[in-house]
């Protein structure tokens, strides 16, 4: 288990279409960002379902987000802890145990990890993959990867 | 290189399977029976390095292996042995240590979970074929072969095909399946078939290409060169004529042939080739009768019965006879899968890959009809505990981000609703009392909590709940049922009202889970416009309660604490906390729902600024008493999935009056109908029975207890339970009921403070 901590993102409800304009924003926005070279940490943006996302990473995680929604709910959110793996890393020794197929090229993943509610997301960037479950549950995770 | 059988160090040759090392030293793998070594019968089944019904046919010998036999008598031990590594008089060989022993053997097994459009079960010439075709156009085929070390041992629905490999066990997911398993050499049965000595083709030309010398051999059931499974038979003395019995003691010694003549012959012989013919290997496809799954080859072709057996033992795993066959039958057991319950036969190590054609045939004589074979239960042969349980875990039990704060106050944790919590911190009774008249507090984390907002919000709750919603103002908040369609209650919780459109809804902290799904449908089914968002594990929750509650709080920088069934947003301690007025223990009570990585933060500042009022935290038992004492029910604990409002004396809750609410029309059409059951409240002196304790009216069990607390503050057992008989509408209630042998009063609620005058101070 490389890394285990509690994130803090923001989390937002809305609708599907200012979530899809949200996400095509700051999708456009961590790319330029990682052009420039004005970002260290490694940012997030995860589709968790047509109408949730989770933005993290440096300066997204205070709980504000800019959508076009006046009934979006918009809150910070550190109920979940993520273990980190290189790419290879985790196809070698974690994608075996998930019991779905686990599609590399595909972003974010969801299902279970030895009986334990998982999200992947995988950053083809930094060839890192993030496995986030509620912190509620990541002692319980730690144990069985362990 | 040598390894061990029944603690004597023997001599084997490379690439030999413990079988055949085990006849190349004269010795049998078990204690006789017609040995087929393909792994298809249980003839040869041992204890290697200390797993039992390992099938000595199908493991290859390593230095220092242990081998012991069964018992004669009964199975081997459930547990297992530990085998002696250490040989006799040196190493066990040039190159091979204790660590080769298979992977199996360890207490932990690996699992992997692999995934292909096609698994081919077989590597024989319909496997190759089926593999190749399904290759040809494009899609991605596994092949599994117990050739290659890959036991197929079971085949799920899914299809997910379990397999056993010296690795660790494999769950392959599959889009279709394939089994090519061919076909298995049938087994003779007859008067000495338990006997040492005889064999299949299959094993015959197994042993003799491993050097083996057979002694005189005899063949009976076909002529030398005819196919049987996928040998044929060799040319040794066949013996022209029908199989009658086996001679001799532990080995055979000759075999009896009825020959054409119809006279009876015996034919002296160290080892006889058994050439029944064959049946499909059929284990695997009996298994899983669905439409992604492909029987090919000869596992799929139509083979005749053999005839019908007159004696011996038709299924050697169970040692079930013709005798316990044709009892069962006389016993009206008139069907193949009664008689495989009546006896077991079927039920054993090979899982009737060697009996259910004899079984069969003895059917089919009786009836005149073929029965089709019984449904095979994985797994399809012997696997160890630990390959079973590889890739099995138990549920999850969540943590709260005070887990470790409650350890160090020394609390007994335990596992309530998925969550461990603190059932007390040594003292209950201390903790109740400082509730009741100093301050504590007690980490309600795991209650459920949800944002809802939207410009229908106020339309889905007046739907989802039987009270009413537009009527509570921002800054409000109502204890509210959740119903189902029949009126039965699913959860319980509060309604919190932050302004217009937007509410925090609450719940059991066992409930929350499908309470959120159960709402998700609902927007769905009602195509709502509402915006839904589960808070539960992102948010913390202390409850602050006692009559000192709201001094702890105004130290804390909460210079108004709201008043009963009011809220805000505010710090506490520098921690931003949505500060809920509510009350489960009867006392005044804020909840404090906050970010959980402040969690330890905030419990820490109220345990330091409650330092010199008394504070202590209470757990779960001290929590259960206080609000029994209230009468508040517990969703889940006290009711049952059939319990309505009515039922539990919580009509108040429900305003049948509204336009609808889900349960509006089974509450209605049940109103005035008959009831027989009812949640009522009791009393008595001396200490509370045990929950679950029942209700005695006279000689008659009439319920039974659900919650009991003996009451530090009333000095006597209160109790809530379940009384199901005598509420016919205008009946007498009952005024008093036996309980743990002792005359209980039917109780008003609460208990305590009748008035709530504490819980409103």
């Amino acid at each position: 288990v490389r890394v285990h901590n509690t994130k803090r993102f923001t989390r937002v409800v809305a609708t599907v279409a200012a979530i899809d304009k949200l996400v095509d924003e700051l999708v456009d926005k961590l790319v330029n960002d990682r052009v420039g070279e004005e970002r260290n940490g490694l940012a997030y943006v995860i589709r968790l379902a047509p109408d949730e996302v989770l933005i993290g990473g440096d300066g997204f995680e205070n709980g504000t987000a800019d959508v076009d929604d006046v009934h979006a709910i918009v809150e910070s959110d550190c109920s979940f802890s993520s273990f980190l793996f290189d790419h290879d890393e985790f196809a070698r020794t974690i994608a075996p145990c998930l019991e779905w197929q686990w599609n590399p090229d595909a972003g974010v993943g969801q299902g279970l990890l030895m009986q334990v509610p998982i999200k992947v997301h995988n950053d083809r960037q930094s060839q890192m993959v993030m496995v986030l479950c509620s912190t509620a549950s990541a002692h319980e995770l730690a144990e069985r990867l362990a | 290189m040598r390894f061990v059988v029944e603690g004597r160090p023997l001599e084997y040759v490379e690439g030999d399977s413990v079988a055949v090392a085990m006849l190349r030293n004269g010795e049998q793998p078990a204690h006789g029976g017609t040995l087929c070594l393909s792994g298809d019968c249980g003839n040869c089944v041992a204890i290697i390095d200390g797993v039992a019904y390992s099938r000595t046919c199908q493991v290859t010998t390593r230095a220092g292996m242990v081998i012991e036999r069964h018992p004669l008598v009964g199975g081997p031990s459930m547990f297992r042995s530990q085998p002696t590594l250490v040989p006799v008089g040196g190493s066990f060989g040039e190159s091979q240590t204790a660590a080769d022993v298979p992977r199996r053997n360890s207490e932990h097994v690996d699992v992997s979970h692999e995934h292909c459009d096609v698994a081919v079960i077989g590597f024989g010439s319909s496997g190759q074929r089926a593999a190749a075709e399904s290759a040809a156009v494009g899609r991605e085929v596994l092949v599994l072969d117990a050739g290659d070390g890959n036991e197929v041992v079971a085949i799920y629905a899914g299809p997910i095909v379990i397999v056993r490999s010296l690795a660790g066990m494999r769950h392959i997911h599959a889009h279709e399946v394939v089994i090519a398993t061919g076909a298995a050499e049938l087994q003779p049965v007859c008067e000495g078939n338990t006997l040492a000595g005889i064999l299949t083709p299959c094993a015959a030309s197994t042993l003799r290409d491993a050097g083996l010398d057979l002694g005189r051999v005899v063949c009976v059931g076909a002529e030398a060169g005819t196919q049987v499974g996928d040998r044929a038979v060799p040319s040794d003395t066949v013996l022209d004529g029908l199989l009658v019995r086996f001679n001799g003691t532990t080995r055979v010694e000759s075999v009896t042939v009825r020959g054409p003549d119809g006279i009876e012959r015996d034919h002296p012989c160290d080892t006889v080739i058994a050439a029944l013919g064959s049946s499909p290997r059929d284990v695997l496809s009996r298994m899983n009768a669905q439409d992604r799954l492909t029987v090919v080859g000869s596992a799929s072709s139509a083979h005749d019965l053999p005839l019908c057996p007159t004696s011996g033992v038709v299924c050697p795993c169970s040692k079930t006879t013709i005798e316990d066959l044709d009892g069962a039958w006389q016993r009206g057991f008139n069907e193949v899968e009664l008689l495989k319950r009546a006896t077991l036969c079927g039920t054993g190590t090979c899982q009737g890959a060697a009996c259910v054609p004899h079984l069969r045939a003895f059917v089919a004589q009786r009836t005149g009809e073929e029965a089709l074979p019984f449904t095979a239960r994985p797994a399809a042969r012997q696997i160890t505990m630990g390959e079973a349980l590889a890739g099995v875990y138990l549920d999850t039990w969540r943590r709260t981000a005070l887990h470790d704060e409650h350890l160090k106050l020394g609390a007994q944790m335990d596992r309530f609703g998925g969550w461990w919590r603190p059932w007390n911190y040594g003292n209950h009774v201390e903790e109740y009392w400082a509730v009741r008249e100093a301050v504590s507090i007690g980490d309600v984390s795991t209650l459920g909590k949800m944002i809802v907002t939207g410009p229908d919000s106020v339309e889905l709750l007046e739907r989802l709940y039987p009270t009413t919603v537009a009527d509570i103002k921002p800054g409000r908040s109502r204890y509210v049922l959740l119903l189902n369609e029949r009126g039965h209650l699913i959860d319980d919780g509060m309604i919190v009202r932050e302004n217009e459109t937007r509410f925090v809804l609450s719940f059991t902290s066992g409930g929350a889970t499908n309470a959120e799904m159960w709402i998700r449908d609902w927007i769905e089914t009602w195509n709502l416009d509402v915006r839904l968002m589960d808070r539960t594990t992102a948010l913390g929750a202390i409850n602050v309660t006692g009559p000192l509650g709201g001094e702890l709080l105004r130290r804390l920088g909460v210079d108004e604490p709201p008043k009963f069934l009011q809220h805000r947003h505010g710090s506490v301690g520098g921690v931003p906390c949505h500060i809920m007025r509510l009350s489960f223990t009867g006392e005044a009570s804020w909840e404090l729902h906050h970010p959980i990585d402040r969690s330890v933060e905030l419990w820490r500042q109220l345990l330091s600024a409650g330092a010199d009022l008394g504070i202590k935290a209470h757990g779960l038992q001290a929590l259960f008493g206080l609000r029994l004492e209230k009468g508040h029910v517990i969703v889940g604990m006290d009711t049952e999935l059939d319990t309505t409002p009515r039922r539990i004396d919580h009509d108040w809750a429900v305003k049948t009056g509204k336009p609808f609410f889900l349960g509006q029309d089974a509450l209605r059409r049940t109103a005035n109908l008959a009831d027989h059951r009812r949640l009522l409240a009791f009393s008595m002196d001396g200490a509370a029975p045990i929950e679950g304790c029942p209700i005695w009216i006279g000689d008659q069990v009439a319920g039974h207890v659900t919650t009991s607390f003996t009451s530090p503050v009333l000095r006597q057992a209160v109790m809530l339970g379940w009384l199901k008989r005598g509420f016919i509408p205008g009946e007498e209630m009952p005024k008093t009921v036996i309980i743990d042998g002792r005359v209980a009063t039917v109780s008003e609620t609460p208990f305590y403070d009748k008035e709530g005058a504490r819980a409103r101070a």
